[in-house]
This record gives structure tokens, sequence and C-alpha cells, in this order.
């Protein structure tokens, strides 16, 4: 039966740097505070605040972006704050909130970096880690509290380090011992209160390429993930994550100073979010060919861009069948209308697969001029897909790709089922829009939680876009070019119309939608 | 010269004492990739009867015999991590052991103010063995070793509280380190350790409980009202309510069994609590 150290070493940064000084907090008899988590050596290419007085708070992310061909060096702001909000959890009918505040904190881990190797870790994917930390939170049931009522308290410190601190999972309770005692002797019985582990990691990775499909761009994860557990059976589980950009884009684009006219960003945030197609034909190492452009018709199936505060929609629930799902509309240049698809749904997915956070692009200033006829939609234009300026990206599903890391979670763990959401069977995941630049990942479960289990919440981490590899850089403006044929050069080395051109067709002067976006009338 | 306590022939002493505390460094002497942690988690109960013996001087009363139960563990961490090289001493030291019968005293100057001393060590000091077990594992690029070692020895347990203000009337007496001087060594830390703190009670009763009910940290917080069922050696059974410091007091002779059968569970905050370990004080008999 483990202790709380032996649990910890399934945190994503104690695999990755298991000698990471912690700070200890809580209250018990070893109050005294160890020695402060170490300040990270490495100057690295993440930062961000966290003041352990409002411990469930994360605030002015930003990125260390170094230059490329489509942007100068800079440190644009990633997330304006992150927020973990309380976790809810249900026990024996009893409603409990779990505050993550300073008084159940009991320990923070920091470091700097850190590396999870390939195969060593079923849980976590290959990675370097940049500036990361580990916040240990421990709840109890007061025993001590009044008669016919309930309270929480924090774990006290030198129960984390007994062996039996939480049940293996599967384990029986253990059976009560006999209890006698005789005139001279004194028997003492000891009480387990039900308690309830919370870990709230912020893990930031060096980038990589294992974000997208075909390792096509280059971006870098950020994990703020929770991971809880129980010594008892719990009946419920709610956790809320808010994930909270800038309003406005800091970002300067191709070497231009913000909001200057000739900048290729508009700078204001949105969100929009994406299905990916689950038809074999559009698997993603298509796309990058000459012939198939990955045009929106192509490689999503259900689309919805400029998301305003209050849009909800239930992302992933155990309750979806899966089969014949949703219609999409998709235009045919050829035929000049609509066709109608109906989508086949992986089981458990549902409405969204992904979000993006970003400012959309505009295209080039003499081409807004010479076509300034606001239908076209020049002046604000969504990245996707493969969207690397200042673009926050999430994904808790992937088509039926071939790399593992895209895959989602069997019944035990994650990475294991192509096209499968990446969060745990049972839970039920819905986003709801807070801002147009901002969402909450709500997660719930109704089965009941084995004891001695790590629950995982938001285990598919998030990604800033960064970059992409020449080569494909190179293949997508090729098979975006001929799309653009019918607009004048400048277009055709213009990034913005290379995002134009993936999701609208030229019709006359009209943008057609290639993906009618969700709710939208369908033109007659 | 006179005071209540002089009237109390016995006292019957519950101690529980905690030591714990963590110490880590990161970085020191000059090397960025030094680590050292020390952590000692330390455990000492004893269950005695102090008897009171003549003197006009002070209230003095001792148990030359009295043994404590000392559990818990001391772990020292310490190596050299720099990128490629690995080289970590681990020690660990355990105990779970009776210890040597030793003395305990406890005396109350009543002409100055009723100020008390007590100490674990007298004519005699306990002495607990402890096991030693230490691993060396050096991993480079060019060597993978590991050795490990065991050694037993032992330290002795050396407690003592002085100028300690006591009541005037005897009853339930509470260590308070901030306020009460006091002198511990644990001769199982390490030279790094920055000092062990403690808390502890001593509860003096007219008898000895028959159960007590408390929660399982190393406190050991007594749970109060707390119902219990017990039956008796009659074979029946009755219900107890614990008192402030978790206890049930039940009037017994002879060689009658009391058997704890079950805490009631049906409301909050104890519903769902599950029980844990079942631990047996004795106390010999009064001579």
């Amino acid at each position: 039966m483990p202790s709380l150290e032996t649990l910890l070493k399934d945190t994503l940064l104690l695999t990755a740097a298991p000698y990471t000084p912690w700070k200890e907090y809580g209250a018990g008899p070893a109050t005294a505070e160890t020695a402060a988590a170490a300040a990270p050596a490495t100057p690295g290419r993440w930062k961000w605040s966290h003041d352990v007085r409002k411990p469930g708070r994360v605030s002015g992310v930003t990125y260390h972006l170094l230059r490329t061909p489509w942007y100068v060096e800079q440190t644009p702001t990633v997330l304006e704050e992150l927020l973990w909000h309380p976790v809810e959890v249900g026990y024996r009918g009893l409603p409990l909130t779990l505050e993550l505040t300073k008084k159940f904190l009991l320990r923070k881990y920091e470091t700097s970096r850190g590396t999870v190797a390939k195969g060593q870790s079923a849980y976590w994917l290959p990675a370097e880690l940049d500036r990361s930390m580990l916040l240990v939170f421990g709840f109890q049931l007061n025993l001590r509290a009044k008669s016919k009522t309930f309270s929480l308290e924090p774990i006290p410190l030198d129960v984390l380090e007994r062996d039996d601190f939480m049940p293996r999972p599967g384990a029986k309770p253990p059976r009560a011992p006999v209890m006698k005692v005789k005139r001279t002797e004194t028997g003492t019985l000891q009480l387990v209160p039900m308690r309830v582990l919370v870990c709230a990691e912020f893990v930031c990775c060096q980038e990589s390429t294992d974000y997208v499909p075909g390792a096509q761009a280059r971006t870098s994860r950020f994990r703020p993930h929770l991971m809880i557990m129980s010594n008892r059976p719990l009946d419920t589980l709610a956790a809320k994550i808010s994930v909270r950009r800038p309003s406005m884009s800091t970002m300067a684009h191709e070497g231009l100073p913000p909001a200057d006219d000739q900048d290729g960003m508009s700078h204001a945030m949105a969100a929009g979010m994406w299905s990916d197609s689950n038809s074999p034909e559009v698997a993603w190492e298509k796309v990058f060919t000459l012939s198939i452009p990955p045009v929106w018709s192509s490689i999503f199936s259900r689309v919805k861009t400029n998301l305003p505060a209050g849009a909800g929609y239930l992302m992933v629930s155990p309750d979806a069948p899966g089969g014949p799902g949703f219609l999409s509309y998709r235009w045919n240049d050829t035929a000049g209308r609509y066709g109608q698809h109906q989508e086949e749904l992986m089981p458990r997915q549902g409405y969204f697969d992904n979000i993006h956070v970003a400012p959309p692009m505009r295209a080039p200033k003499t081409l807004r001029d010479l076509y300034p006829d606001a239908k076209l939609h020049l002046d604000e234009i969504t990245m996707a897909p493969f969207c690397v300026h200042d673009c926050l990206h999430q994904h808790w599903r992937w088509l039926p790709a071939k790399e593992k890391s895209l895959h989602g979670w069997d019944e035990k763990r994650p990475y294991a089922v192509p096209g499968a959401p990446h969060i745990p069977l049972h839970q039920h995941l819905r986003v709801e829009m807070e801002s147009p630049h901002a969402y909450a990942y709500c997660v719930r479960s109704d089965k009941v939680l084995e004891p001695g289990r790590w629950e995982y919440v938001l285990h598919e981490g998030l990604a800033y876009g960064i970059n992409a590899g020449h080569e494909a850089m190179g293949k997508l403006l090729l098979g975006g070019r001929a799309l653009l044929s019918p607009w004048p050069s400048e277009a055709q080395a213009s990034w913005a119309m290379f995002y134009w051109v993936l999701r609208y067709s030229r019709t006359r002067d009209l943008a057609v939608e290639r993906l009618l976006e969700d709710g939208a009338p369908v033109p007659s | 010269m006179s005071s209540p306590w002089f009237n109390v022939p016995f006292l019957y002493c519950r101690i529980r004492i905690v030591v714990a505390h963590s110490h880590q460094r990161h970085a020191f002497e000059g090397d960025p990739h030094y680590f050292m942690k020390h952590a000692a988690q330390v455990i000492i109960t004893g269950s005695f009867r102090l008897q009171r013996h003549p003197s006009n001087l002070e209230v003095y009363f001792s148990d030359e015999k009295a043994v404590f139960q000392v559990q818990g563990g001391v772990k020292n961490v310490g190596g050299l991590v720099p990128p490629g090289l690995r080289h970590v001493m681990t020690s660990t030291r355990t105990f779970s052991e009776v210890s040597t019968p030793g003395s305990v005293v406890f005396a109350i100057d009543v002409e100055r103010g009723h100020r008390a001393r007590f100490a674990t060590h007298g004519l005699e000091t306990p002495f607990i063995r402890m096991k030693t077990h230490s691993v060396e594992e050096y991993v480079s690029s060019e060597i993978s070793r590991t050795e490990q070692s065991d050694e037993e020895s032992e330290f002795s347990l050396e407690l003592s509280v002085g100028d300690w203000r006591v009541p005037e009337t005897p009853g339930e007496l509470r260590f308070d380190e901030k306020t009460d001087s006091s002198n511990r060594h644990l001769g199982c830390c390490n030279i790094y350790c920055p000092g062990p703190e403690f808390s502890g009670v001593l509860r003096l009763t007219p008898d000895m409980p028959a159960f007590r009910i408390v929660d399982d940290s190393a406190e050991q917080n007594p749970i109060p009202h707390c119902r219990i069922r017990v039956r008796g050696p009659d074979g029946r059974e009755q219900e107890f309510v614990t008192d402030a410091r978790g206890e049930v007091f039940i009037p017994r002779a002879g060689n009658e069994v009391y058997t704890l059968l079950e805490v009631l569970q049906d409301e909050m905050p104890l519903a769902g609590a599950l029980p844990g370990d079942w631990t047996v004080e004795s106390m010999p008999d009064l001579p």
C-alpha cells in the first residue's frame, strides 16, 4: 500500500525529474517549512507567476519565441491566467467541495528541467521539461467535527509518509481486528477518515513535433492537469479548469509592430472549435501532398468560429454511442452547391474535438485595398489547420491517426485507441466559453471512482504553436498556391491567404465556406 | 507547605511524543548539483504509573521500570546529480521497538509556584535498538554500481521538561514547547538535523481507561462524543460515549474482559470512517 512519496512518482513532474525539491506546507507536527523549492536554475522559454496564497491560479504565462521567417524574436502572452476551480466530490451522498487553497496545500515542487524518456511511462509522453511545478493538496473529513456536521481539514503531514496512506486499487478494506482488553489494559482504536489527494501540475515542455499528425508542426506542450485519488469510493466527481487568454494578442507578425496596418494579424483574440473527419480517406499523411491541400471540407467535419461567451458543448461522453452522427455540408466546387454528409462518429465522441484560441490573420493590405468587400472576409482569417502564430491549441480527440501520441484512452490508460477521446472512459467533458478568448474545461464523472486509483482531469494537456517544418511549409504553400491562382500573385506568398483558401472557395467575388459552419442555414 | 498533589499516591500517565521534522538543502557547499534531505518521524508512546515517594521538599513521583514504544524512522539522502551522473547515498534508520526499562521522574516544587520537571532518564536511561540500511548508488555513462549494507546499533531516549508550570489541582498536564523549557536529544538524527520539534501530552487520571478512540495521525487526536458498542464479561452489550479526551472508563475488577465491538457510524462526522490500527497497552497490577 503506497505512501505519498510512492504515489507522487506517478505525476508527470516527478516522472521527469524525480529528485525535484519541494517546499512543505500544511498543518501537523512538521510545520517547519523545509528549504525553498529550487528556483529555476536554467532560464527556459516558459515563464509564469504563481503565488501560494492563491495556489489555484497561474498567471502571466508567456513563451519566448525565437525568430522565424514569419515573426521576430519575441515573448507573447500565452495565458492571462489559468484557474483550477474547487473539485467537487460526492461521498456517501455528501457533496464535498475541495478548495485548492493554501490551507490544504501540502507541498509545492518546482523544477526547470527533467526528461521523460521514450518508453519510460505509459501515462506520459516523452518530453523535455521547461519550467514546471506540482502542487499537492490533501483533504480529509474531520472526525472531531461536531456531531451531525462535517468539515474538511488538511491531511496531517505524518500520515503522508505511511505505507498505507492510500489503498492499492482493488484492495478490500482491512478486516476490523478483535478488540479485547483486560482490567490492566487500555485498548486504542484509530479511525481512518475519508481522504482525497489532489495534485495540480503545471508542466511546461520544450518544443516538439508530437502534437500534430505527421510531426509537421512544432509546438510546446503545457499540461495543467489534475490528478485526484481517494481512500474511499467516490460517488461523483466534477472539476473545472479555466483557460484564459488575453483579449488582444501581443504577438508582432512578419517583423512589424502590433496594430500596424501592415501587421498580418488582427490581434483581437477569437476562439474556434473543430471536429476532425473520421474518414479513412483523410489520413493526415495525405494532407502534405501537392494534390490534396488540407481544405476544411476534407479534414474537418464540423466547425464553429468566433465563439461568443456562453457558448458551451458536450465534447465527450460515455453516453455517446458513436456510429452515424451529425450532418455536415461540404461545398462542391464542380457542382456549385453544398453536399450533405453524415459523419460516422467514434464511441464517446461529442460535439467538437478541439478548441483553438488565436488572433485571426489579415490578408496583405494590397489585397484588402483591391477587394474591400467585407463578404470576402479578408480582414479576419481564421488559422486552421497547423496554426503557429500565437495559437493556443487543445485537442481532446484526434482523427484516427497512426501516431500513438494521438490515440485516446482505453479502460485503463491513455495513448491506446486511435480516434478515441483523450479523456478517461467514464468522464463527461463540457467546454464552455467564458468570453471570446477564455473557456472553462468542465469534467464530471457519475461512476463510482475506485479508491487508490488516480483520476486524471485534462490529461491531454494543451499546446502553444511555435513553428512548422520547412518541408511541410513548402508543401503546404505549394498546395495552397494552386488554389490561390484566381488571386493576384502576392496572395500566393501570404500565410493569411493560404489559410483563407483552406476555408473558402472563391466564387466570383463571394467567399463560400468549404465546410458550412455548425448551425448555419444551408443555402438552397 | 501543602498541595493536593501530596495526597495523590499514584499517577496514571499516558505520554505520547511526536518527533517530526524534515530538512533539505540544495546547491550547497558551492556545488549546484549537491543535495541533501533529512527527515525524521518518530513516535514515542508510554503508559506508566508513577508512585509518589515521601519527600518534604517536593512532590516526587517516579517509575524506575517504565518502557516506551518507539516507532518510526529517519531517512538521510544526499549526493551529487549533475547531468550524466548520479551518486546518491541513502541511509534509512528504522525502529519499532520497546525500549529497555528506564526511569521516569516527575517532581513538583510547590514552593516555587508548582514548577515541575519531567524526565525520561534518571537512574537508568532507556535505550532503543535501531537498524540502519544504507545504499550507495553510482551511475554514470561508464559505471553503474549499487552497494548496500546493514548495521544494528542503539540510541538513548533522553527527554526532559523543566520549569514546567502545572496547576495546583491534579489533572491533565500538557507539554507546551513554547513556554516550557525542554531539553531533548534524539541520538538517531544526524549532524545536519536542525533539532527535533516535539509535541506531547501527559494525561493523569484516577484510573486507566478501557478504550481510547483517536484518529490515525501521529498526534492521535482524540475523538470525543464517539459512541461505541462494548460487550462486557457477562456477554451483555452496552453503549458508551467517549469523553472529551476520546476515552471511555469502565469500572473493572478481576479478570474481566471487555470487547469493543464497533464504533457506531450512523451519522457524520464518523460515517464512513474505517477502523485502523488497534493497540493495547498494559500496566502491571499495583503491588
